[in-house]
């Protein structure tokens, strides 16, 4: 090394920065790259299609719908392995066994849509403006479908529908011994009817005869009394496959039951008058017009009947569940196992009454939910609901909280070892089961910094929230307060187009650990740059044109998947098409048949030398990489604080060894002197000349199909003693 | 589970390394391990011409993955002279008989049903030999077997609607004119096949006689379990 020249690093540039006076270790910018399990830098590849491309008529089929795309998510449950996709005014899913997005079942071809050929018809929106992607909550025996608008779905793999119910069942209509040709004391009892058919339990009885009534001369021996004079009312509800219950009716009218003396005529003449046994009174009654579901959205498979007890009698009000005749006791599941019939024959006693019933409101219109303590917490505007444990579509009418004092709208959760984290887009909550454990509290962790992007939000697998705000990015440990995590990166987090953050996306990749959030960047109006956390540091990428929704696989692949745009060669056959399309893609996997357009992939140090006043002379950077291919490295010098390049090397840094050429790809031969070994590393070394500056930055980078990987560099440079500043 | 794909292209001018290939390899091994699932293998790729296309076609015929149900009904029609209705008349006797119409043949994929029949009936005695009526009970029958937990019985002692005057004329409105109803009903396990279930009434009488009229009536068997798909 010359005399005079000192030597900067090795500098290993992986954390981004926009602030101006840095350690020189830092980076400026590191775009579409990725750290490998080595420490080291390499590009991006990738994405590969979900689904390849197949040949038709007049050229390439692209079998991932076309439409806007709103939203995708992977659930693993029940040995299933589902992956669901919202594009245009359709949901579908992934029918890996025919190789295309379908209804799920034989003969659909979507799961949900505004026609015939899906498995459930129903209107999905398309939004076209600004909104959330498309949220799906997995759930132990399915997955909760929440597009942007309308009503909530749930899939179970077999059957989808609407999550619960939003409206009641009529009330029932009841018939007893009314009024009619009724008399005190014409009770019809024959010895056929005590012997084989049993006695009515319906009623109230008491050891004494009306006023008036005469005990007939046969009496004997035979207890005589009277049921009272009484009433019943009685309520209904949908119960679905899943478990879920629709608001109960309003409560019927009255069936009035008159006032019986146990005294009737002889069953053999029909005329001649007898005592009977008083047990002989109660009655039977039955209900009417219990209404059937027949939404088309739904999955009725019952209905749960409630009735009083005898109102004027029993001394209780309220309504209690009738057990179901046919079923297997008090704790079957529905009174009526059935969505078809409409009339319930009751002969119950009020004794057997035993079960209250849970008040339950219609499922509202909700945007945002997590599943957390076994409930599915919901935001209905600012209050947010839990669901019933393992019924995700049944909200009791008391199991709300409005944890914003302010009525501010919730805009997302955020579930945490620490418990449910809720946001509004300027207050950060945190809800916990009560001691109790009978209900949820809430307390504020911050009323400042809230989220602004429902899909923003991840969890760390060390249980640290990290999210969107307006400021930018947050973080939230086990126990702590909100933090602004992305404050050295603000001169780009400013960028963010504010006006369409709610649209942002983001994925935790449980293999690298990083955070990955998609947004609208620097004016746009989709998600175009990819803001990457590692922990520590930042990085950006823009991999696909455009980033609508993602999400990872919820197994042992744990693969990141996304809907958007990306422009690329399709190849089928000899038949080759390059375009931008829409579909689904694997990150960080490439196949034969896409070969995605050669995008820039760059390193750039932050300005060297900014924590001294002297001036310096960069002579020579030595760059410490690993053998990738043949193609050639860009290097690019700045000076001065000012993005404008001074020197362009393009031709001498070599991304192998020129000292030792490693085999090729497509130009080594099969069966030759060459061996598969790993690629190693290497060093080159780049003469510069920025002669006396204040600050330099350097920026390796390319553009290209072809990935390189990056180590890090050295800077020999001659330090001046003056420190005259000389504009350039 | 699910599909696999390779992590690395090998490009032409591409440094060879053996860890990349070997990784593009390591995905396709481990998948085919033991984790492959339904996504995994071609529609219908093990589905014989025979056996499981026809499960396939029962599947199909029968709503896809929803509750379906086999029904009969009937709705009855009042003879204005008799006031009794219509092809309703059921001969009072000991033994067991269907109730008109309520009987239903079919193809199950079987599995468990609900069994639910209901009907209106009135107990008419002739006028020249008035009694009070006789009791009656209802049952669910499968396959010429009566279901014992099915049978509910007949005139509770309180079904007074009923004319139990010395007459058995017709002669009021409302209620009565469609006697009581009755619904019984029924859940057990079918076996895959042809079954035959039947709403089925005996009365307490001693000797045949006519003297019951049943009207509105209608038998529906409920799968409680959807079919799968093989």
């Amino acid at each position: 090394m010359p005399k005079n020249r000192i030597t900067t690093g090795i500098l290993q540039p992986r954390e981004e920065t926009g602030k101006l006076l840095t350690p020189d270790n830092l980076a400026g910018e590191v775009f579409n790259m990725r750290i490998t399990d080595e420490g080291t830098l390499r590009s991006l590849e990738g994405p590969t299609p979900w689904l390849p491309a197949v040949a038709g008529q007049g050229g390439l089929v692209y079998p991932s719908p076309q439409a806007e795309m709103h939203g995708i998510y992977h659930h693993a449950f029940d040995n299933r392995d589902m992956l669901l996709l919202h594009s245009g005014a359709a949901v579908y899913v992934f029918e890996g066994w025919k190789k295309r997005w379908g209804g799920g079942v034989p003969g659909k071809d979507e799961l949900l849509k505004d026609a015939t050929t899906a498995l459930l018809q129903t209107r999905v929106p398309n939004f076209k403006g600004v909104c959330a992607p498309t949220q799906f909550e997995g759930v132990p025996n399915g997955v909760v479908i929440v597009p942007q608008e309308g009503r909530a779905y749930f899939f179970d793999g077999e059957a989808v529908g609407a999550l619960g119910y939003s409206n009641a069942p009529s009330a029932p209509v009841g018939n007893g011994p009314a009024a009619y040709n009724h008399t005190v004391d014409n009770m019809f009892a024959d010895e056929f009817s005590r012997v084989c058919f049993g006695f009515g339990r319906v009623g109230t009885v008491s050891p004494y005869l009306g006023q008036g009534a005469v005990a007939a001369a046969d009496g004997g021996d035979t207890a005589l009394g009277m049921r009272l004079k009484g009433s019943y009312m009685a309520a209904t509800r949908w119960i679905d496959r899943w478990g879920n219950m629709s608001p109960m009716s309003q409560t019927s009218a009255e069936i009035l039951i008159p006032s019986k003396n146990s005294i009737g005529t002889l069953w053999s003449d029909g005329t001649t008058a007898e005592s009977q046994h008083m047990d002989w009174t109660p009655s039977h009654i039955l209900w009417e017009s219990v209404e059937v579901d027949t939404a088309p959205d739904s999955h009725t498979i019952g209905r749960i009947l409630y009735r009083t007890k005898d109102t004027k009698n029993s001394g209780q009000a309220g309504l209690f569940e009738v057990p179901a005749n046919a079923g297997s006791g008090a704790l079957y599941y529905a009174t009526m196992p059935d969505n078809i019939s409409s009339m319930f024959p009751d002969n119950t006693s009020d004794e057997q009454l035993l079960t209250t019933p849970t008040q339950t409101i219609g499922v509202p219109e909700f945007r945002y939910c997590k599943l957390a303590f076994g409930v599915l917490f919901i935001a209905d505007k600012q209050t947010v609901r839990w669901s019933r444990p393992s019924f995700w579509g049944t909200f009791g009418e008391n199991s709300w909280l409005v944890p914003d004092a302010s009525g501010a709208e919730i805009t997302g959760f955020a579930n945490t070892p620490s418990g449910l984290v809720v946001f509004t887009e300027l207050s950060t909550f945190l809800i916990n089961q009560n001691q109790d454990g009978t209900g949820y509290t809430h307390q504020t962790l911050s009323s400042s910094s809230g989220c602004v992007a429902p899909s923003s939000i991840q969890v760390t697998s060390d249980g640290t929230a990290i999210w969107l705000g307006r400021e930018g990015f947050y973080a939230l440990a086990a126990g702590g307060q909100p933090e602004l995590i992305s404050a050295e990166i603000k001169t780009k987090t400013r960028y963010i187009n504010s006006a369409r953050t709610i649209q942002a996306t983001s994925i935790l990749d449980p293999k690298t650990g990083e955070y990955r959030c998609w947004v609208p960047f620097q004016g746009s109006r989709t998600n175009n740059r990819c803001f990457i956390f590692d922990g520590g540091s930042w990085r950006e990428s823009q991999v696909l044109t455009e980033v609508k929704a993602a999400c990872v696989t919820k197994d042992h692949r744990a693969y990141t998947l996304v809907v958007g745009t990306a422009r690329g060669t399709t190849t089928v056959g000899a038949t080759t098409d390059y375009a931008s399309t829409a579909g689904v893609y694997l990150l960080d996997h490439e196949v034969f048949s896409f070969k995605p357009q050669a995008r820039e992939s760059k390193i750039r140090t932050t300005w060297i030398g900014s924590a001294d006043a002297a001036r310096k002379s960069p002579k020579r950077v030595t760059i410490w990489l690993r053998e990738c291919h043949s193609s050639p490295l860009t290097v690019t010098l700045y000076r001065d604080w000012r993005k404008k390049a001074v020197q362009v090397d393009a031709t001498t840094v070599k991304l192998y060894s020129p000292e030792d050429v490693p085999p090729f790809w497509g130009s080594t031969e099969l069966d030759g002197a060459s061996s598969w070994k790993k690629r190693r590393p290497y060093w080159t070394k780049v003469d510069i000349d920025v002669p006396s500056c204040e600050v330099f930055s350097i920026e390796l980078g390319m553009t290209a199909d072809a990935a390189w990987e990056f180590i890090g560099l050295e800077v020999e440079e001659v330090i001046h003693s003056s420190s005259h500043r000389i504009p350039r | 589970m699910g599909y696999r794909f390779p992590p690395n292209r090998l490009k032409d001018t591409e440094v060879i390394d053996i860890e990349r290939a070997n990784e593009n390899f390591q995905a396709i091994v481990e998948e085919a391990s033991s984790n492959l699932n339904e996504h995994n293998w071609e529609d219908e790729a093990f589905v014989s011409a025979t056996q499981v296309k026809a499960d396939r076609d029962i599947f199909a015929n029968t709503a896809a993955y929803r509750l379906f149900r086999e029904s009969v009904s009937s709705d009855a029609v009042l003879d204005p002279q008799s006031g009794l209705f219509s092809g309703g008349d059921v001969e009072e006797s000991q033994a067991w008989a269907t109730v008109p119409d309520l009987t239903k043949t079919f193809t199950s994929v079987g599995g468990m049903v609900y069994v639910i029949g209901s009907c209106g009936v009135f107990n008419h005695v002739d006028q020249a030999a008035p009694r009070p009526d006789r009791g009656n009970h209802f049952a669910i029958r499968v396959d010429g077997q009566v279901i014992t937990e099915s049978i509910v019985g007949g005139e509770e002692p309180m079904q007074e609607d009923l004319n139990r005057t010395a007459t058995s004329k017709l002669h009021s409105f409302g209620q009565v004119r469609f006697s009581f109803p009755v619904c019984t009903e029924a859940i057990m396990m079918l076996a895959p096949g042809v079954h035959t279930v039947e709403m089925v009434i005996r009365s307490d009488v001693s000797t045949k006689r006519a003297g019951i009229n049943v009207n509105c009536r209608e038998l529906d068997v409920v799968y409680l379990t959807t079919a799968r798909l093989m």
